[in-house]
């Protein structure tokens, strides 16, 4: 069973990420804030240290603590097969998906 | 043992044409009676089936039956497996042309799609339409170094509304993945939209 992290699109509605296979949560830029947030993934890879990341891109920039926050809820989540866990417990109500490519997902390099 | 999405598809006709009688199994014109080549194609309506609103354009080739086609011009909510009556017209034939439908004759090759979870991997996120195309939504699938793609294709799709179209199948997925072995029936899509077909890449 599958684990997720909701994210609100408007006010009303919202689009799910599926965070079973999250190891880390980082901003995009090395920044201190950021509106592209990386979800890496542990899944394997055929390519020597590529990993997986989806870049939720948000609608406007986070800190990097809510980037931590974020990462502290998929680990929350992850304990709860089956769970699914607002990324508004932390970003609160009014961040939304950006209206242009919320998700997409790409091999990328470790973390520094 | 799996979880899918069942994705109920418009029932549209494709494009191109069905017959000729002579050759196609699936039109049946031993209830029709031959009457004249006009020289144009008509537009003759059908009943019976799952849908509605089937309308085929009908050409005639030489002076029988057996050298005919149709095209549909319209028609939604068809199966396959249903069996609809083309009527004549009087001037080009009496009777009836009967078309049994097949999967090959309509939009998205078949009456609904599957979109089932993957053995070695996992859905990952619903990918919403963009505006240089709203009526395609994604499904990322995330599998051992790379990433699958399902792609529906839907009509109706616009601004405003898809989003809402993301949101159904997000909707699906979650629900398909929070109990083990069930199949989910993709529903709630707004007014005006339907899928035409469901493809993994």
């Amino acid at each position: 069973m599958a684990n997720f992290m909701e994210f609100k699109v408007d006010a009303n509605k919202s689009l799910h990420l599926n965070v079973e296979n999250v190891y880390r949560v980082g901003l995009a830029a090395n920044n201190e804030t950021d509106a592209d947030v990386l979800f890496y993934y542990n899944v394997a890879s055929a390519a020597g240290t590529n990993v997986w990341a989806v870049n939720v891109k948000l609608a406007s920039a986070i800190s990097q603590k809510s980037a931590d926050d974020l990462d502290a809820l998929v680990k929350r989540v992850n304990q709860n097969p089956g769970g699914i866990i607002k990324a508004s417990d932390k970003l609160g109500d009014d961040l939304y998906l950006s209206a242009t490519t919320p998700f997409a997902v790409a091999s990328t390099v470790q973390p520094s | 043992m799996q979880n899918g999405i069942i994705v109920p598809l418009k029932g549209g006709f494709i494009t191109g044409a069905i017959g000729p009688t002579a050759t196609d199994p699936q039109l049946d014109v031993s209830g029709a009676t031959w009457v004249a080549n006009t020289g144009s194609p008509v537009s003759l309506a059908a009943t019976g089936g799952s849908g509605t609103g089937a309308v085929f354009n009908t050409v005639f080739t030489g002076a029988n039956m057996v050298g005919t086609t149709i095209t549909a011009t319209a028609g939604t909510g068809y199966k396959v497996g249903d069996v609809l009556t083309i009527a004549g017209n009087d001037t080009n034939f009496t009777g009836s042309i009967v078309l049994t439908v097949i999967e090959e004759d309509l939009l998205g090759d078949e009456s609904e799609g599957f979109i089932n979870s993957p053995s070695a991997g996992f859905w990952n996120c619903v990918i919403p339409s963009e505006s240089t195309n709203y009526n395609l939504t994604k499904i990322s699938q995330v599998e051992s170094d790379h990433e699958r793609l399902w792609s529906i294709v839907t009509t109706g799709g616009d601004a405003d509304n898809h989003n809402d179209i993301a949101i159904c199948f997000d909707r699906a997925i979650v629900k398909a993945c929070q109990k083990p072995n069930q199949n989910i029936t993709l529903s709630g899509l707004p007014g005006g939209v339907s899928v035409i077909s469901v493809d993994l890449s």
